[in-house]
């Protein structure tokens, strides 16, 4: 359970290296995040993503803020995506979450105009952010769930 | 392509910055990051870049090293400083095209484009100075108060010990799996974006199923040992609050402090 959490962690930690460019942006197509599907095959990814988005965030990422909050995001993405693995509410998940948490603290970060919850910059983040991953995580993780299921490792 | 690999950016140098205690780092950093929320203005910008300055010249780190850690995120500083100076309503200093420059947008913009860059080299700094072992040690101890309210404090940080551990190995195997498949007529570089991120399938699946045999035999290799988790474990390095440790993390309080109150 913690080696195949901490493996887990360790894939996505890999991703986001491999494909470094595009990962760390304000638009950005971080494809590790298609492994947020993960919870709804494997309990251990919940504490894994978490861990991971932590050691990523930590390596290439916005400082502190997005150290803690980022992962907290993640953390409480993957909670919810294992909580509702058996509805499609599950895919939407990482989506939701990470589009108005992440999109809110990167609008207060950066210092953006429009301090107003709905203000025009936080939208626009919110909506940047929600689409990468919406991309990412229909694109890969939905075919990757499928294919895990028939040929994965068992829980 | 993926050679130039140097897990977190550590530089593994003696300095009395490095020989802190990582749980004093790491409460200072927070300290001084939560301290550039509580500045406006450029006088507490400047004493905390000038702290930041004597720690990177105690630390003998070379400035060039904060400067590349910058580097990956010029476009967001840049997206930042542009957004506010053209989005800001005021006294109109210059106009570029349909765009205008004003003199509120000027001082905003560079306020900002300051606290972020100061963000990431405290980051940086923290990052360089203390190797992950030592930050996922740190991290777990001050963590421990948490466990009666639940954390896996011990948990989470042997989590974290495996993925720095596996790091490597999963890089050198996607390398390995992408060359594989490349041979077999996979393309990872054309199509658009959603075609791009499909034929990251035949990567991540075969990546994913060698990570699980890994796991499988790290545990049975860790049962094999007697792990049972935090309780009853020794190190072989415990980590300890030296005086100087108190020292600098009071100095840094009380800079802290100072700086939040009169600026």
């Amino acid at each position: 359970m913690v080696a195949r959490a901490g493996l887990i962690a360790a894939i996505y930690v890999a991703l986001c290296w491999v494909l470094k460019p595009i990962s760390f942006n304000v638009l950005q197509f971080r494809v590790a995040e298609a492994l947020t599907v993960l919870p709804i095959l494997y309990a251990e990814a919940v504490p894994g993503l978490f861990v991971g988005a932590l050691l990523a965030n930590v390596i290439g990422g916005l400082g502190i803020w997005d150290i803690v909050l980022g992962s907290l995001a993640t953390l409480l993405a993957a909670w919810l995506t294992r909580r509702y693995r058996r509805s499609w509410a599950a895919y939407l998940s990482p989506i939701l979450v990470n589009a108005v948490i992440v999109g809110w603290y990167l609008t207060y970060l950066l210092g953006l105009p429009g301090p107003k919850l709905l203000g025009s910059a936080f939208l626009g983040a919110a909506l940047a952010i929600g689409v990468s991953e919406a991309a990412v995580v229909l694109a890969l993780g939905v075919p990757l769930v499928g294919f895990l299921r028939r040929t994965g490792p068992r829980c | 392509m993926l050679n130039d690999l140097t897990i977190g950016q550590y530089l593994p140098l003696d300095s009395p910055v490095h020989r802190l205690d990582p749980r004093t780092k790491l409460l200072a950093v927070t300290l001084l990051v939560a301290l550039l929320f509580f500045v406006h203005g450029f006088a507490g910008y400047a004493l905390v870049a000038a702290f930041l300055g004597m720690a990177v010249a105690l630390s003998r780190i070379s400035l060039r090293y904060l400067i590349r850690g910058l580097r990956p995120l010029w476009l967001i500083i840049a997206i930042t400083l542009a957004l506010h100076l053209f989005m800001t309503e005021g006294r109109v200093l210059a106009y570029l095209g349909p765009l205008k420059i004003t003199h509120e947008g000027l001082i905003r913009g560079l306020l900002m484009t300051i606290r972020l860059v100061l963000l990431i080299a405290l980051t940086s700094l923290l990052t360089l100075s203390t190797s992950p072992i030592a930050l996922t040690d740190g991290i777990e101890s001050l963590l421990g108060p948490f466990r009666r309210f639940g954390v896996p404090a011990h948990e989470l940080a042997m989590m974290m010990t495996i993925a720095l551990r596996f790091i490597p190995t999963l890089l050198e195997e996607a390398e390995k799996i992408m060359k594989a498949q490349m041979a077999r007529g996979a393309d990872f570089e054309s199509g658009h974006l959603m075609q791009r991120a499909k034929n990251l399938v035949p990567l991540l699946v075969p990546l994913f199923v060698g990570a699980f045999r890994r796991a499988d035999e790290l545990a049975t290799a860790m049962e094999a040992r007697c792990y049972r988790g935090g309780e009853g474990r020794t190190k072989f390095r415990p980590l300890v609050m030296r005086r100087v440790d108190w020292v600098a993390l009071g100095a840094t309080a009380v800079f802290a402090v100072v700086v939040a109150w009169r600026f």
